[in-house]
């Protein structure tokens, strides 16, 4: 603990250092992942298409446009939110396993939708609606993981102990997920598939409009997190430290979950839950940044989420064949080998 | 009827009696009828997805006459069945073309049917609901005392469920008609459930009918000059899956003078393909049908805002095949048209070459507009 104590009051050029490599990797990615697709299109085709030549071919344009450009920011905006509320999750549950989902934000998300899309299924007979519109879903999952939300701030707001609430969230968690296995078991076939697809996250299904209700959410969410950059340093000493530095425990406790919330919850209200990139990131950016200062870790792993979510959407995209991997396992796949080598190389994760 | 390398090992004098009055099975690779006097044994081969050399058996004797002594050891069922349990409702359409919905005593998935006499049945509780898979209900199965349980199997863990359901000591048989390539080897399947109710002549006459209004609807447009190209399906999020080029609906496309947008692609299932391919390949398409379950250009839009790109979408050339939806989200589509493929085709006929089109109106789809 005094190492850390001296770690966060540490003059870290290193860090700044890493931060630029990671700030320049970025747009290098982002260019890559429009440029990399599921149908090969040429480079100078695609030039063309961004550039609004005058001879580009009108699908090329609609495919950079509305598909490409849209898929890369999104998941920018997804990688960069994910990890963002993963970090605030670990340093305040003080929990090295901690993630953007651990308050039941996902399977509260999860409820919305499968009460959307499988809806009372066979026990009162067919669907709520007849087709699930993209804002149908987007509204739902809010709605799931806003009421999910809601709870946590009752909880937390009368419970002292963290670990009673991370114990609660858990639990609550876990009803919500009984309740949609039930959901799921009295549902046909092709609802199952539509729900099943959703849980396996999508970063190409978010258009240009959603992504302009998308992106405010997530600026809202990662400007909170930059606010509480103060307070997760002090919860990471401990609360009762924190508390004797004369810090409002309840009130940054829940701007902390505020954040997490309107982070993971838009998230997954556009693109599913999109797993492990919310666990795995800020431990990327404790090791490379060798920081535990919340002030160069969030920027940290707002870049290392964003180009982590870049390299799993091009490796997802499969380029050169007909079909496209749910990003979910990729990320997952991804980001495992990572957390392993971590471990290995550190023998512990004590240092958080 | 090539009886002579049917039956494994060896067979008995009575065996290779044969007394056919049974049509032979024309499209229809899933299943056999032999007939043998005294019995009738049907064969089911590779009764699910990905199945290689896996056989059922099913041995068919008359309520009226003795079992056999060779059939000793053997799955027998007595016929005609008359208390049924099916499985999927796609069943329901062979049953109601053998009129024998009377038979009907429980199923799967109430809340999907489309047929009136069997909601007539379950809103008066003389038709139940047996649940899905895992979450079958066996007592309420024992209870009924079927006599003939008409399964079917997505994969090979279907047979634990059959297992469990023989060792409740009931007949239990697999129904593969879904696994047919061509909707014509679907319909035959009508002879198979005919053999159950002992209506093989019903049976026979039902499709040989079937049979010849497809073949003359095909014959209309076997002659056009243009064959339209036609995209399929309805993405979610931003999987699209694609009906395989070997499918039933890439058939019935190909039968109808079209082209399908994936005629290429060698499977008879479903295959994912990303968006960005479909909106590449969908430029050369004139049709897109089969959209899931929308009703509107609207709804189509609302699903994702980028189909407003596509050129079907602004030359309203959409085609859904749900004209006869039930009020629980039933289609009639999977369930009557299962056994008239016709009335499929001709609507298909009437999308892709409204010049050869009979006047007739639409049975199963409609004009998305």
């Amino acid at each position: 603990m005094a190492e850390n104590r001296l770690k966060i009051f540490d003059k870290n050029t290193r860090g700044y250092r890493v931060l630029l490599v990671f700030a320049l990797l970025v747009p290098l990615f982002f260019l890559l992942d429009l440029l990399v697709g599921s149908y090969y299109i040429s480079v100078p085709e695609i030039l063309k298409a961004i550039f609004r030549s005058e001879n580009a071919n009108n699908q090329v344009v609609l495919i950079i446009n509305q598909f490409r450009i849209p898929k890369a920011i999104t998941a920018i905006l997804a990688g960069a939110a994910l990890s963002v509320a993963g970090l605030q999750m670990q340093t305040v549950f003080r929990n090295p396993l901690a993630g953007p989902y651990i308050l039941g934000v996902s399977s509260g998300a999860s409820l919305g939708v499968a009460l959307l899309v499988l809806g009372t299924g066979g026990l009162l007979g067919g669907s709520i609606v007849s087709v699930a519109s993209s804002w149908g879903i987007v509204a739902a999952a809010w709605l799931g993981s806003g009421l999910i939300l809601l709870l946590i701030i009752i909880i937390s707001a009368r419970i002292k102990d963290i670990m009673t609430i991370l114990i609660l969230g858990i639990l609550i968690s876990s009803a919500i997920s009984s309740v949609v296995n039930i959901l799921q078991y009295f549902s046909n076939e092709s609802m199952l598939k539509s729900f099943v697809v959703w849980t396996m996250g999508s970063l190409g299904s978010v258009t240009n409009v959603q992504l302009a209700v998308l992106f405010p959410s997530v600026l809202v969410g990662i400007l909170i997190a930059f606010l509480s950059s103060k307070f997760l340093d002090a919860f990471l000493l401990g609360e009762n430290y924190a508390r004797s530095m004369g810090m409002n425990i309840l009130f940054a406790r829940m701007m902390v979950f505020l954040s997490t919330a309107i982070l993971a919850g838009s998230i997954t209200a556009f693109c599913g839950p999109i797993g492990f990139i919310g666990i795995a990131v800020p431990h990327i950016a404790r090791m490379t940044l060798q920081t535990a200062k919340h002030g160069l870790l969030v920027p940290g792993t707002i870049l290392i989420g964003a180009l982590m979510m870049l390299v799993s959407d091009i490796i997802s995209q499969l380029p050169g064949s007909e079909a496209t991997l749910p990003v979910n396992s990729v990320t997952a796949l991804l980001g495992i080998p990572i957390v392993i080598w971590i471990i290995i190389r550190n023998k512990n994760t004590a240092r958080l | 009827m090539g009886l002579s390398n049917c039956a494994p090992g060896g067979k008995t004098s009575r065996e290779s009696a044969v007394a056919s009055n049974i049509s032979p099975v024309s499209y229809a690779k899933g299943f056999k009828i032999e007939n043998y006097g005294g019995y009738r044994k049907i064969i089911v081969s590779d009764p699910w997805e990905q199945s290689k050399g896996i056989g059922f058996e099913y041995y068919l004797v008359d309520r009226t006459k003795d079992i056999p002594k060779e059939l000793a050891g053997k799955k027998v069922i007595r016929t005609p069945v008359s208390r049924v349990i099916c499985l999927s409702t796609s069943h329901i359409g062979f049953l109601s073309a053998l009129h024998e919905i009377s038979s009907l005593k429980a199923l799967s998935g109430a809340a999907y049917v489309s047929n009136p006499e069997v909601q007539k049945g379950i809103s008066s509780l003389e038709i139940s609901d047996i649940g899905y898979e895992q979450g079958v209900n066996y007592e309420l199965i024992l209870s009924l005392k079927p006599d003939l349980i008409m399964a079917y199997g997505v994969g090979g863990e279907v047979t634990g469920f059959l297992n469990k359901l023989q060792d409740l000591g009931l007949n239990v048989i697999l129904n593969g008609e879904y696994l047919e390539e061509s909707p014509l080897a679907k319909a035959e399947w009508i002879k198979f459930v005919g053999a159950f109710f002992n209506k093989d002549m019903e049976a026979s006459d039902y499709f040989s009918g079937i049979d010849k209004n497809y073949n003359a609807i095909r014959q209309k447009v076997r002659d056009v000059k243009i064959h339209p190209v036609v995209l399929t399906g309805l993405p979610f999020k931003d999987a699209w899956w694609m009906a395989g080029g070997h499918s039933n609906l890439a058939s019935l496309i190909r039968d109808a003078g079209g082209e399908f947008l994936w005629k290429d692609n060698s499977s008879r299932e479903s295959f994912v393909v990303s968006l960005e391919q479909v909106v590449m390949r969908s430029v050369k398409a004139d049709f897109w049908i089969n959209c899931g379950t929308v009703n509107t250009i609207n709804e189509l839009i609302s699903t994702d805002s980028r189909f407003a790109a596509f050129p079907q979408v602004q030359k309203k050339a959409i085609f859904n095949n749900n004209l006869k939806m039930s009020s629980g989200g039933g289609n009639d589509y999977w369930e009557q048209g299962v056994v008239r493929p016709d009335l499929i085709l001709a609507d298909l006929v009437k999308i892709f070459h409204p010049e050869c089109d009979s006047g007739k109106s639409f049975n199963f789809y409609k004009s998305i507009q």
